[in-house]
């Protein structure tokens, strides 16, 4: 049996083509200016560093023969294992229906995660969220601001009747007031929530800080910072895992395609908490203007919010302050405070960072 | 059974036939690639259910088998390369790191807390350690990897002992520092002198490689393409990467050959336009598929011009053993160099 092959002889950097000739034991390799080896079949092995041609050495040298007809491969009765491992065109055909099956449950089961996430955040408990809290607020801190007792005493009053059908969860809740230079509001894992000061000076009135609290109140009941920290290890974990090596050579980071799939997860979560609050505004006694109100100036400062809203991890401010607006009952509760109570508490935390 | 059938090859192309591809050569050849994005995508596969199975364990293994597809799939003169290097290496190079990274916040935190005031010094001498890791990765990984990388059974290496060791160690922390105090003015500077030092000590087999860009040239093209892409508020950034590829292959020789770079900056735009639609549109289910054709654009339009002759490259000693590949003590940092 005779099979064209390229000798390398491990000395030289050249490439010399070769005739195979299979006598008895031995494979004899054949130049046009004669016998290059004669290699014993026991000792002839694959070289393994050479996935995608069929490469084989001899035991006792460095040189090595590429043999362009893999049928030597069976002639020369070599395991056949790694050509199978490594031959991939070969298993093309089962592989490919089952890559885009596997995919395809991949994606849809990222889609659909909510049920996952939602289960392993209840797994976490509040002392451990606690844990995660501490590194967080290790730098953060020396922002905080001193409430005085009236100030403290006014936003308790605040905080106890937004947990006025569910006292005995106010104590999971701890709010703090930190002069850093953003206007928002956030939660932070182990149900502490954080109201920055230029958003305590830009609410107008008690009912619209109300609004504020009882979305924030909402994320933390619902424990969605834990299931936020989960999905991103999920999403971002697996993204990354299979793009593996190669994300450094590409233009843009594949974990961006997980941000995008987030979106739609986070928008979930800030619906569910705009439900929640809702309910717990009229529960407590105060009227969902006032947050219906805040909505339209965020609308106001930002009319493109509802426009992408695919693109987005909150709903449309527009849509928020509508909803908001049309629950409202036209009750007139008790005042949430007193108006000196309220400028006292607005004039907490004098220095922004 | 398939059959070879050397007369498959368009007419017009410069063709290398395997029985006939001549040791020296004086003309214009390609560096070809032949990677299937099917494949890839299947590797990938392979790769990320092994990489989740194993908790993060298997991506050494990754890494290596995803090497040794390209690496398998690049080819010049006819001939494909191949990586020799195993996942166990990476394993070991990693756990090197960790071990050091470990030992060095063990150390840190003894130190400040038997002499709390020492603690002020951290800010000052953690940039340094950091330096120090990077200036290792850089040098050792390269060396690694060509150690790893053969063609026609011949392997590649870069030079390196103890009076080397210490000069790339003074050339990076002088670099990092200077990149630091002008702001980043140095860094083009820097990075050249980093190519020179590293391309110079390159070699396949006994043959050496040889770069000669000057380090105010290349600056020169840093902060053309800097300004003009902040200008063009990032248009020109793909032909900002091109000339940067195009300065590093050109001014680097192999005998009396040059490298070429050919890709078009308007083919990168593309690339990048594609790349990035098609990674976000797919969720990043395209990634096999844009980084096979990533690495085709680029392996295929790199090309040697000028006389160079295989004959005379010969195996070196040091690399030639299978005892010389086990007693190398240098493995890959992986840290995305």
């Amino acid at each position: 049996m005779i099979v064209r092959g390229k000798y390398f002889d491990g000395l030289n950097a050249v490439s010399v083509p070769v005739d195979l000739f299979i006598e008895g034991n031995v494979l004899r390799i054949e130049t046009a200016e004669g016998t290059a080896g004669r290699w014993p079949l026991g000792s002839i092995f694959r070289d393994e560093s050479h996935s995608v041609s069929v490469v084989i050495g001899c035991a006792a040298g460095e040189d090595r023969v590429e043999v362009v007809d893999p049928s030597v491969v069976a002639a020369l009765n070599i395991s056949k294992r790694v050509w199978a491992i490594n031959d991939l065109r070969d298993t093309k055909r089962i592989l490919i229906p089952s890559f885009i099956a596997l995919l395809a449950v991949v994606f849809v089961g990222l889609w659909h995660s909510r049920v996952l996430t939602r289960y392993l955040a209840t797994k976490v408990t509040l002392e451990q969220e606690q844990k995660v809290l501490a590194l967080v607020e290790r730098d953060s801190l020396k922002n905080e601001c001193t409430l005085n007792s009236k100030q403290s005493f006014a936003l308790d009053k605040l905080l106890a009747r937004l947990y006025r059908n569910d006292p005995e969860n106010r104590a999971s809740t701890k709010v703090k007031i930190l002069s850093l230079n953003a206007n928002n509001a956030f939660t932070l894992p182990g149900g502490e929530i954080w109201i920055l000061k230029p958003l305590l000076m830009d609410v107008q009135t008690p009912a619209e800080l109300a609004g504020v609290l009882a979305h924030e109140i909402e994320h933390v009941e619902k424990r969605h910072v834990v299931e936020s920290i989960i999905r991103s290890a999920l999403f971002t974990g697996l993204l990354n895992a299979l793009a593996g090596d190669v994300s450094g050579f590409l233009l843009i980071d594949p974990s961006t395609a997980a941000q995008i799939l987030g979106m739609k997860l986070s928008r979930e979560m800030e619906e569910e908490a705009d439900d929640g609050a809702l309910k717990r505004l009229l529960a407590a006694g105060i009227s969902p203007i006032g947050a219906s109100e805040f909505f339209v100036r965020l609308e106001q400062r930002d009319p493109t919010s509802g426009r992408l809203e695919f693109l987005s991890t909150h709903p449309g401010s527009a849509a928020r302050a509508k909803r908001f607006w049309e629950a409202d009952r036209g009750r007139t509760d008790p005042p949430i405070m007193t108006e000196e109570e309220w400028a006292d508490l607005q004039s907490s935390c004098e220095t922004v960072l | 059974m398939s059959e070879y059938q050397p007369d498959q090859t368009p007419q017009n192309e410069v063709v290398h036939d395997p029985y006939t591809t001549p040791p020296s050569s004086t003309a214009t050849h390609n560096f070809e690639y032949s990677g299937d994005g099917v494949e890839m995508a299947l590797l990938f596969l392979k790769n990320l259910l092994l990489t989740i199975v194993t908790i993060g364990l298997y991506r050494p293994w990754a890494r290596t088998n995803l090497r040794r597809y390209v690496w398998g799939h690049v080819s010049f003169l006819g001939d494909r390369a191949s990586y020799t290097g195993t996942g166990l290496e990476l394993f070991k190079g990693w756990a090197k790191l960790i071990g050091l990274l470990i030992a060095a916040f063990l150390t840190i935190g003894l130190i400040t807390r038997i002499v709390p005031f020492s603690a002020v010094l951290l800010p000052f001498v953690t940039p340094f350690a950091y330096i120090a890791v990077f200036a290792l990765a850089t040098y050792a990984g390269l060396r690694y990897r060509l150690s790893r990388t053969k063609w026609r059974e011949i392997k590649f290496g870069v030079d390196k002992n103890k009076e080397s060791t210490n000069e790339f160690f003074r050339l990076y922390f002088l670099g990092a520092f200077l990149s630091v105090v002008t702001f980043g003015i140095y860094y083009p500077w820097f990075k050249n002198s980093e190519r020179t030092f590293l391309t110079n000590r390159s070699r396949l087999g006994n043959a050496y490689f040889s770069f000669n860009g000057i380090s105010g040239e290349y600056a020169a093209l840093c902060f053309k393409g800097i300004f003009l892409s902040f200008i063009t508020l990032g248009f020109y950034l793909p032909w900002f990467i091109r000339s940067l590829v195009e300065f590093r292959l050109n001014h680097t020789k192999f005998q009396s050959s040059r490298f070429l770079f050919t890709l078009k900056g308007s083919d990168l735009l593309i690339y990048g336009i594609c790349a990035y639609f098609g990674t976000v549109l797919s969720f990043g289910l395209a990634t096999p598929w844009i980084y096979n054709w990533g690495l085709r654009l680029f392996v295929t339009n790199i090309k040697i011009e000028g006389a160079f002759d295989m004959a005379a490259v010969t195996a070196s000693l040091s690399d030639g053993s299978s005892l010389a590949e086990q007693t190398v003590l240098e493995y890959d940092l992986d840290l995305g160099f």
